[in-house]
């Protein structure tokens, strides 16, 4: 123990043994606000829908708009980190860990909403027992069960060392999960040989299925007739979304670990400032996309699109459709561009702007559609209903709780990649540098 | 085997929207449950204006939407054309709705099976009239006054909650060789419903003899509900 304290590393394994007052605290209140949202639930499996503000016209409402947000948000982790450990990029080593988390844990709450819009969630196995292939909500199903699968063993054998140290050199009462968990794991140049090759094998297989996924979540709208939504740019639409809402929660976590946990020294302003730059690029992609798919429909100015279009520009829904181009494109634009606001301040601003922006964004593209039928039918407004309300905050709730806890368990920022950093990267990166260089070719006049 | 479908002739309709009551209490629907129903639409500025009046009810299409994005294979085409839907496997996870573009089904997420007016507990006249309620216990809350058994025979007399629902073409009536309700009710005969497989048939012949027009046709879904007459 005592000389854990003089490890280096320190400030990573601290969060897991010391125990803290704050910690403790958030996981009550976060509890409260889970156990309002269970509540909420339950009354909603009693009362049925009609406790939401649903109705047959708006027949999608904040569920699926929390469905792919959450979604959305989930791609920040997996797929950033496949890239970045791709790319041997090595600023990577203190991020790659909370952003596969985050993956982790947002796809279990994304993946549990579509449930909670379910009339009958009991018979939920039928989409196993009858499936129909041409349904675009089974492709969802499976490319979702498929992309949680993959990213949770994509978390968790990284961490397969980690946790073998703290076995080794912990002693706290979870000594069992850690000897459980690391598999025997000895650092023999076997197993890390082992370790390395499945690493490389899932990190290369991710990212197509990451990609994937939220092309399926755009596909269950793209499919249908609906105008605002039947458009080919839909899929690469929401996978940029996905990473530019994921990107901006990143950042999130990592400020936020940063303070709490007193991480200054591993999370660095270069970090930021990277991070800060791959935010700024997705948010021209995301406008550009965006002004791809409205100018299209302005200029074929057909009158149902034109309908839903309005609705969005000047009818009920301007206030958000207007707050999101300012969120997604002016606020991030602005304050990454210049020097002086790219602190990190500024970046969690802008972060903060882009969840909210993104969020905002996928209220805009389900409820406008679904509000301006195709028939001259009189649509009842959509007004979410306090349940609505309690499982959206109850998802955010359980988001933090889940990650706290994580992060109480097992180190947030990975220990052994830290250590192979300092050992071994610095030669690689050298190595590689000079492989990129032009060899000095000596003539060997000047030689002797 | 055969294709049904319905003619709706503009010209006879009266527009009295029978056919909605008729088809409320033939299948016993819930209050906010339309399987028939109608649009309207009004253009033009006083004195030059002009009205529409569409009866409108499930086009039991033939490359019928709603069929394909359903995930359970709840939704689906009989062998007759009609476009049905099994209680028993829907999981009432409304993609179907979404999918429709007539918006022609129907979300059952009411409770009670009540009217409004049977909850409303304050009396039209203080003192001189009873509350919706009170009449309502006073008929033993019976869900549906008028309750129709013969719709029992192929789906639940009274639906179940959570799940969608939509017009049948009266498939227990169809069964037994008779005309769906809301044909035999209207007072003004504008609806004929027929076998457009049959050449013979009244359909068809309609079909042939007039321009007819389907709703949202570009939408390539191949309604099988066509307007004629409209004047």
């Amino acid at each position: 123990m005592n000389d854990l304290r003089k490890d280096p590393d320190y400030p990573l394994y601290r969060p897991i043994l010391e125990s803290d007052r704050r910690f403790y605290w958030a996981v009550g209140f976060l509890s409260v606000i889970i156990l309002w949202a269970l509540v909420m639930y339950i009354r909603q499996l009693i009362y049925g829908l009609e406790v939401t503000g649903l109705n047959n016209t708006v027949s999608w409402g904040f569920y699926i708009i929390n469905f792919v947000f959450f979604i959305g948000i989930s791609h920040a982790g997996t797929l950033i980190s496949a890239i970045l450990r791709l790319s041997q990029a090595e600023w990577r080593r203190p991020i790659t860990r909370m952003a596969e988390v985050i993956t982790a844990i947002v796809l279990i709450i994304g993946g549990l909403h579509p449930i909670l819009d379910l009339g009958r969630p009991d018979r939920v196995l039928n989409v196993f027992l009858y499936g129909r292939l041409q349904s675009p909500l089974l492709w969802d199903v499976t490319a979702i069960g498929l992309y949680f699968t993959a990213s949770t063993v994509y978390l968790y054998v990284p961490m397969i060392p980690d946790i073998a140290l703290l076995r080794d050199r912990t002693n706290t009462k979870l000594k069992w999960l850690y000897t459980f968990l690391s598999w025997g794991y000895q650092g023999t140049e076997r197993q890390k040989h082992i370790l390395n090759r499945a690493i490389t094998i899932l990190m290369v297989a991710v990212i197509p299925i990451a990609v994937s996924v939220h092309t399926v979540i755009s596909y269950i709208f793209s499919m249908t007739l609906q105008s605002g939504w039947h458009s080919t740019i839909f899929g690469p639409y929401f996978v940029t979304g996905a990473i530019f809402s994921g990107t901006a929660t990143l950042l999130v976590v990592m400020i936020a670990f940063r303070k709490l946990f007193h991480l200054e020294n591993y999370l660095k302003e270069i970090h930021f400032q990277y991070m800060g730059m791959l935010l700024l690029v997705f948010s021209l992609f995301w406008t550009y996309f965006t002004f791809s798919e409205f100018l299209t429909g302005v200029y074929g100015n057909e009158p149902q699109e034109m309908d839903v279009i309005l609705y969005k520009f000047t009818g009920p829904y301007a206030p958000y459709f207007w707050t999101m181009v300012v969120c997604n494109f002016l606020i991030p634009v602005v304050v990454l561009s210049f020097k002086k606001l790219k602190t990190i301040p500024g970046i969690l601003f802008a972060s903060f702007a882009v969840i909210i922006g993104m969020w905002l964004e996928r209220l805009t593209i389900i409820i406008p559609s679904l509000a301006n039928p195709r028939l001259p039918i009189i649509s009842a407004p959509y007004i979410p209903s306090m349940t609505e309300w309690a499982l959206f905050a109850g998802g955010i709730a359980v988001f933090c709780l889940l990650f706290l806890i994580f992060a109480k368990i097992f180190p947030i920022i990975s220990i052994w990649e830290i250590k192979e950093g300092r050992e071994e990267g610095l030669d690689e990166a050298k190595e590689r540098l000079d492989s990129y260089l032009p060899d000095i070719i000596v003539s060997e006049e000047e030689a002797t | 085997m055969a294709n049904y479908g319905m003619i709706i002739d503009l010209k006879n309709c009266v527009g009295c929207a029978g056919c909605d009551i008729a088809c409320k209490t033939e299948n016993n629907l819930d209050h906010d449950v339309h399987w028939s129903f109608h649009i309207t639409e009004t253009t033009g500025v006083f004195p030059n204006v002009g009205y529409r009046y569409i009866p409108k009810l499930c086009n039991h299409c033939e490359n019928a939407s709603c069929v394909k994005v359903c995930p359970t294979q709840a939704m689906y085409k009989d062998e007759n054309g009609l476009t049905l839907h099994d209680p028993d496997k829907c999981i009432g996870c409304r993609s179907c709705e979404l999918a429709c573009p007539y918006n022609c089904i129907s979300f059952n997420e009411d409770v009670q099976h009540q009217h409004q007016w049977q909850m409303d507990t304050e009396p039209l006249l203080e003192g001189i009239t009873s509350s919706g309620k009170e009449i309502a216990e006073k008929f033993d809350n019976v869900p549906f006054p008028n309750y129709n058994p013969d719709r029992a025979k192929t789906y639940d007399g009274v639906r179940r909650k959570g799940i969608v629902e939509k017009c049948t073409l009266c498939d227990h009536r169809i069964l037994d060789g008779k005309d769906p309700w809301c044909v035999v009710s209207c007072p003004a005969d504008a609806r004929i419903f027929g076998d457009f497989d049959d050449p013979k048939s009244e359909v068809s012949i309609l079909l042939a003899e007039n321009s007819a027009f389907q709703l949202l046709k570009s939408k390539g879904t191949k309604p099988k509900v066509y307007y004629i007459n409209e004047f």
